[in-house]
């Protein structure tokens, strides 16, 4: 009876009869165009079944012991053959017979003697039936996986949109005390002044104006702010190459930050001394940068603290040198949580440590980033083991492009 | 019989100037301190002895929400009658800082006649100003 080799592309017939010879006739009749097995009684089909389900089976009524029915009721009732087409072939040709046989939920019902080519007609349809729906399900399948995909990702994009919404709330509160701040001291003043202008005396009015002129520069200041921020995110800012001395730098923005040092009676341990003599730099923007990590320090150390200030030379170049300056300020404010590390970078995005009551709008550490990394250089910041953080940019001398031309190498 | 004594907090030094100002048009003796952290300090001495608070909310460190609850719960400041003054100026903002405890909340730019009659339950206007 075996005698086709196994194909495992072909489909799988299950014949179960108790009689010998007419599993015989339908064996090989079908071996031909299918896979094909049997089992000479229903226990004997359901254990080959369990092994591997077939793709169709041909089952008998009448067998001692268990019986067809019973075996279709089996096979209907387990999840993996509930589906399996199972024709009944059968010596029962009743109307009653094939009544119960459908009604169990069999396929299809075939009574000998059957008409060959009419069985293999109902097998065939009965196969490209199932096949179809197993299509439709790996579909179904495959849409229900596209559908949780998508849903995970538009949750995501949702999530992000979230964020980007509570950053922007932040940032327009932010935004809002930043300029009321200074408006206070020109409304407040100038309205004062108004009222007192003819009895207090000169010196009184003089200050208020002077209020009123270093709240304007406030305002004037966060304004250029803005607009250098947008002009960057256009890329339309430019960049000057000059030669700088980095020292005066760090002196000329220590000594604009002076009043707030003194009001707070903060030490500043300045090094200068082991400073790189020049750097090649747009040293307006450079200057912006460092005064910014200064004023961060001084706005977040506590009154009396010490703030140290460090401009040494370094080499940044693994393998061959690259000379470069090392600029580091040392605070001794509440630190920035390890999570946050990277993101008080980000533009409009704030330290939870200090959001709730420094004010400032968050653009001053992502500009810096921006502008050192215009220069080739990097910004870092890290946590000091005692008290407060580090922050500390790392600059190349030259622009490496400028540099790598002049000893006629290439990029 | 001395002065009623005010301690003004805010951290922005031009915008103490203008409280300092505007204080004068009251009967009292102004204390000028430049951040929460620096307040609490200043209340924390046994010796201090204040009848009004000023108290700016967004400022490094130690914000003015922070000084509030230090206030009201401390033994002796409990009942010292507080004034925010905050650009916060939102309503949600302004319920946060009431329900907080302050008696007042003025929102920045200070307007100066609102200034002047949320301090007058607690200081006494200047007949003749200089």
């Amino acid at each position: 009876m075996n005698t086709q080799p196994y194909d495992e592309t072909r489909q799988t017939i299950l014949i179960v009869d108790d009689v010998l010879s007419n599993v015989q006739i339908l064996f090989d009749s079908l071996q031909e165009d299918y896979e094909v097995q049997f089992a000479i009684s229903g226990e004997e089909a359901l254990e080959l079944i369990e092994e591997e389900t077939p793709d169709l089976i041909l089952l008998d009524v009448k067998m001692p012991g268990m019986s067809g029915h019973d075996v279709l009721a089996i096979l209907r009732a387990n999840e993996a053959t509930s589906e399996t087409p199972v024709i009944f072939v059968t010596a029962d040709n009743s109307q009653t017979g094939e009544l119960v046989g459908l009604y169990l939920g069999a396929d299809d019902y075939v009574s000998k003697p059957f008409v060959l080519p009419l069985l293999k007609l109902r097998i065939r349809n009965l196969l490209e039936r199932a096949r179809l729906r197993r299509e439709l399900k790996l579909q179904r399948d495959h849409l229900a996986h596209q559908v949780e995909l998508r849903t995970a990702q538009l949750k995501e994009a949702r999530d992000q949109a979230v964020r980007a919404n509570a950053i922007k709330t932040e940032f327009l509160t932010n935004m809002s005390h930043e300029m009321r701040t200074p408006l206070n001291g020109i409304l407040g003043m100038a309205t004062l002044g108004l009222r007192r202008v003819n009895a207090a005396p000169q010196e009184k009015i003089a200050r208020y104006f002077q209020v009123i002129a270093e709240s304007g520069r406030q305002l004037l200041d966060l304004v250029t702010e803005l607009l250098d921020v947008s002009k960057l995110e256009r890329g339309i800012l430019t960049f000057q190459q000059e030669a700088v001395v980095p020292a005066t730098l760090v002196e000329v923005q220590l000594e604009e930050l002076k009043p707030q040092i003194e009001a707070k009676k903060l030490k500043v341990e300045c090094s200068l001394a082991q400073a790189p003599q020049t750097l090649v730099a747009d040293s307006y923007r450079i200057g912006q940068v460092i005064g910014h990590l200064l004023n961060n320090a001084v706005k977040y150390s506590p009154e009396g603290e010490t703030i140290r200030v460090a401009l040494t030379a370094c080499d940044l170049g693994t393998g061959r040198s690259i000379p470069g300056l090392r600029f580091v300020v040392k605070d001794r404010g509440c630190g920035i949580p390890e999570s946050e590390m990277d993101a008080i970078f980000e533009r409009f995005a704030q330290s939870s440590r200090t959001r709730t009551g420094a004010g400032g709008v968050g653009l001053g550490l992502a500009f810096s980033r921006d502008i050192v990394a215009h220069h080739q250089g990097q910004i870092r910041a890290y946590n000091n083991t005692d008290l407060g953080a580090t922050f500390e940019v790392l600059l190349p001398l030259k622009p490496q492009a400028v540099a790598e031309n002049q000893t006629g190498g290439t990029l | 019989m001395s002065l009623p004594r005010v301690l003004a907090v805010d951290d922005d030094p031009l915008n103490l100037m203008v409280l300092n100002e505007l204080l004068q048009d009251f009967v009292c003796e102004v204390v000028l301190c430049p951040g929460g952290a620096e307040a609490m300090q200043c209340l924390d001495d046994p010796s201090a002895d204040f009848d009004l608070l000023l108290l700016d909310i967004m400022m490094p460190q130690v914000s003015g929400f922070e000084v509030l609850r230090f206030v009201r719960n401390h033994a002796c400041w409990c009942d010292l009658p507080v004034i925010l003054q905050s650009a916060l100026n939102s309503p949600a903002e302004i319920r946060q800082g009431l329900n907080a405890g302050a008696n007042a909340y003025l929102t920045k730019p200070l307007d100066l006649d609102e200034f002047s009659q949320t301090l007058s339950p607690f200081l006494q206007r200047k007949e003749v100003i200089y």
